[in-house]
């Protein structure tokens, strides 16, 4: 436990008015961002990030931590409402949601979803603020053998873990780390991939990158489908209070609760998998352990409330690996990632030992921005039916405004607004063509530290592979990332005498 | 844009190619037996790998399938069916802002664009022409005002 000195530090840092002005205004767009379908949590943190770079450390964190989770909760209000999910990390219950508001108990089920989502993120902050430090003290022993290891393992995560086709995944994620050796090599400083650009000397800029993969290729899918779309479904609000009965839904199911966020945390823990992979898994052992897994998809409560406290609990899950090595949960913490280097808060283990007291501001931001989660949430639930008729004809140029603004700002030139069109057309060109693109910015945010850990490691030991393998650690994790290499591989060639399967659409 | 898996993974072929044949060209030093290049050709051998299964599951694929399998090149269906406009209208504004603001400024190649994007959008015209003000107005009161970014002021340098 840290001294009594570093935390009420860490309290003076957070309770200034800048910091919880900040982490309501972010969440309130956060709220919006989620509950509007087709832009998603990471589109609302990517939109915020450009504003953030003017700001302090703290309420620069605030923003995201805010924003990104009540975009987590947000999503599941049009589900219920137009079962339509607000991000993917609602989709694994929308039926379910959905149907519950059809037989008139909408209530029930956002009420649900919001007491649970606050329950899970705070499960998911509770490991958080176990787990970080430990791993921080373990990890100070790391060398680059054992850090090369955890990236490779990260990295590897992100193709075979977190995607339905681990080659698509595999090139997206080539795609991310060949982008970032743009610029000067880190070792002898020669040019690399430049065409005498100057623009290029510095690398490719990665808040803009971003921008483009995220939000400008998401409003071009956008105003490609406007055309010719149906008249909004009819939205069937049910009035009264939102929490009635939600205590009872909770006292029949604390399993499911603790189920779900476990799961959730330890799904966000892995890199490339966040909140929507966690509802999807969590919703998946919720059926299989339930006792009436029929009832799943008929609007039935369960499978709900493990999901959604899955997908909130994977946010704090996600910023373990994140803060603790500098390898990034899922896309949002590749954000968090580069806002931290850009604040100079290189994240690793020795951000626990000299600046204690902003770590542990991070851990209290968790905490307030997930209990504002209920009011908040509450006036989004309320104010849902006037916000939903906001139409997508109008939304998404004002998107594109904020993109294209935002990517400026980054470089103080079009510059940015050209890495931001050259990635919004990639992604937009990948994802139709079923290849996610949640892999290439994994790869941009980690390439670096990849690299430079290879290199440094590649230089000490001579060439020689096998002293990659001679520290403890570094040989289990090394192994760790070999077996999963074998048995992924394994698998896919037995998959072969099969037929194949359609490649599914991720959206991130 | 639809593409064949055998397309896509002939365009990673290429892509790994040519990233080995740049890397090929980066200066080497006397006595540093790993240098700039190590890791790139590494990735551009990944990329030609992923390419050629691509190429080889996609085209074992077709075999089994007899004639099922689609076209190796296609539109995105809601392309197809009329949304080109409207993502021309999207490239063209942000091509716009940046070949044009550098000389006009942000605010007229803002009001303009969004503008013509809103219409695009059947929109009507009089809050097509509400709606590109003020999200233009807010965009500059925001980045500019309150977050100091030099936003290209373009002719109107001096008036604003």
């Amino acid at each position: 436990m840290p001294g009594l000195d570093i935390l009420s530090q860490a309290f003076l840092l957070v309770m200034s008015p800048e910091v919880l002005l900040t982490a309501l205004l972010a969440g309130a767009f956060g709220m919006f961002v989620g509950a509007m379908p087709g832009l998603t949590a990471t589109m609302a943190t990517a939109l915020l990030v450009p504003l953030t770079f003017f700001m302090d450390p703290i309420p620069a964190l605030a923003a995201i931590v805010s924003a990104s989770s009540m975009a987590i909760f947000a999503g599941d209000i049009p589900g219920a409402l137009l079962r339509i999910p607000g991000t993917p990390a609602s989709a694994a219950y929308v039926e379910d949601s959905y149907r519950l508001t059809m037989r008139g108990k909408m209530n029930e089920a956002l009420g649900t979803n919001l007491i649970v989502s606050c329950i899970g993120g705070l499960i998911g902050i509770a490991v958080l603020v176990v787990a970080a430090p430990m791993l921080a003290e373990f990890a100070l022993r790391f060398t680059s053998y054992e850090y090369f290891w955890l990236a490779t393992l990260g990295l590897s995560c992100a193709i075979f873990v977190a995607s339905s086709d681990p080659l698509k995944a595999a090139v997206a994620l080539l795609l991310g780390l060949t982008l970032a050796t743009v610029g000067l090599d880190p070792t002898t400083g020669v040019p690399r991939f430049t065409f005498g650009m100057t623009d290029l000397l510095a690398g490719i800029e990665f808040i803009p990158a971003m921008i483009g993969l995220f939000a400008l290729a998401e409003v071009m899918r956008g105003v490609i489908r406007l055309h010719g779309r149906a008249a909004p479904t009819e939205m069937r609000v049910t009035p009264g209070p939102l929490f009635k009965g939600v205590g009872g839904i909770i006292r029949r199911h604390p399993t499911n609760v603790m189920r779900g966020s476990l799961m959730g945390v330890l799904i966000g823990a892995l890199p490339g998998a966040g909140a929507d992979i966690a509802a999807w898994m969590s919703y998946a052992v919720s059926k299989k352990f339930s006792k009436t897994p029929e009832k799943y998809g008929t609007g039935h409560v369960e499978g709900l409330v493990d999901a959604s406290a899955g997908n909130n609990a994977a946010i704090g899950g996600s910023w373990i690996p994140a803060l603790v090595f500098g390898i990034p949960g899922d896309s949002v913490t590749a954000i968090v990632i580069g806002v931290l280097y850009m604040k100079g808060m290189n994240p690793g283990p020795t951000v626990f030992l000299q600046n204690p007291q902003l770590i542990y501001a991070v851990f209290m931001i968790f905490v307030l921005t997930t209990l504002m989660m209920v009011p908040l949430g509450w006036g989004a639930v309320k104010v849902a039916k006037q916000t939903l008729r906001v139409p997508s004809r109008v939304l998404l140029p004002i998107v594109m405004s904020l993109c294209i603004v935002g990517a400026f700002a980054m470089t103080n030139s079009v510059f940015g607004i050209v890495i931001m069109l050259g990635m919004g057309i990639t992604g937009w060109i990948l994802e139709e063509n079923g290849v996610p693109v949640a892999p290439i910015i994994l790869g941009l945010v980690l390439g670096p530290m990849f690299e430079r850990m290879f290199m440094t490691s590649m230089i000490k030991s001579n060439g020689d592979l096998l002293a990659f393998f001679e520290r403890p650690i570094a040989a289990t994790l090394g192994v760790c990332v070999l077996l999963l290499w074998a048995v992924s591989i394994y698998k896919a060639v037995r998959q072969r005498r099969k037929p194949a399967t359609p490649p599914v659409n991720q959206t991130h | 844009m639809k593409l064949s898996d055998a397309l896509l993974g002939g365009f990673f072929v290429l892509l790994g190619i040519a990233v080995l044949w740049l890397a090929s060209q980066f200066p080497s030093f006397q006595g540093q037996p790993y240098g700039a290049a190590l890791l790139p050709s590494i990735l551009a051998v990944g990329f030609i790998l992923c390419g050629a299964i691509m190429m080889l599951r996609e085209l074992r694929l077709r075999r089994s399938a007899a004639g099922g399998a689609g076209p190796a090149f296609a539109l995105v269906p809601d392309l197809r069916e009329g949304g080109a406009p409207a993502l021309f209208a999207v490239l063209g504004n942000i091509l716009a802002q940046i070949w044009l603001s550098p000389m006009l400024g942000f605010l007229p190649v803002s009001v303009i664009g969004l503008s013509v994007l809103f219409l695009v959008l059947r929109l009507s015209a009089i809050k097509a022409l509400l709606l590109a003000l003020a999200t233009t107005v807010v965009c500059w009161w925001l980045f500019v005002d309150l977050l100091r970014v030099p936003l290209p002021r373009g002719f109107l340098d001096g008036v604003l």
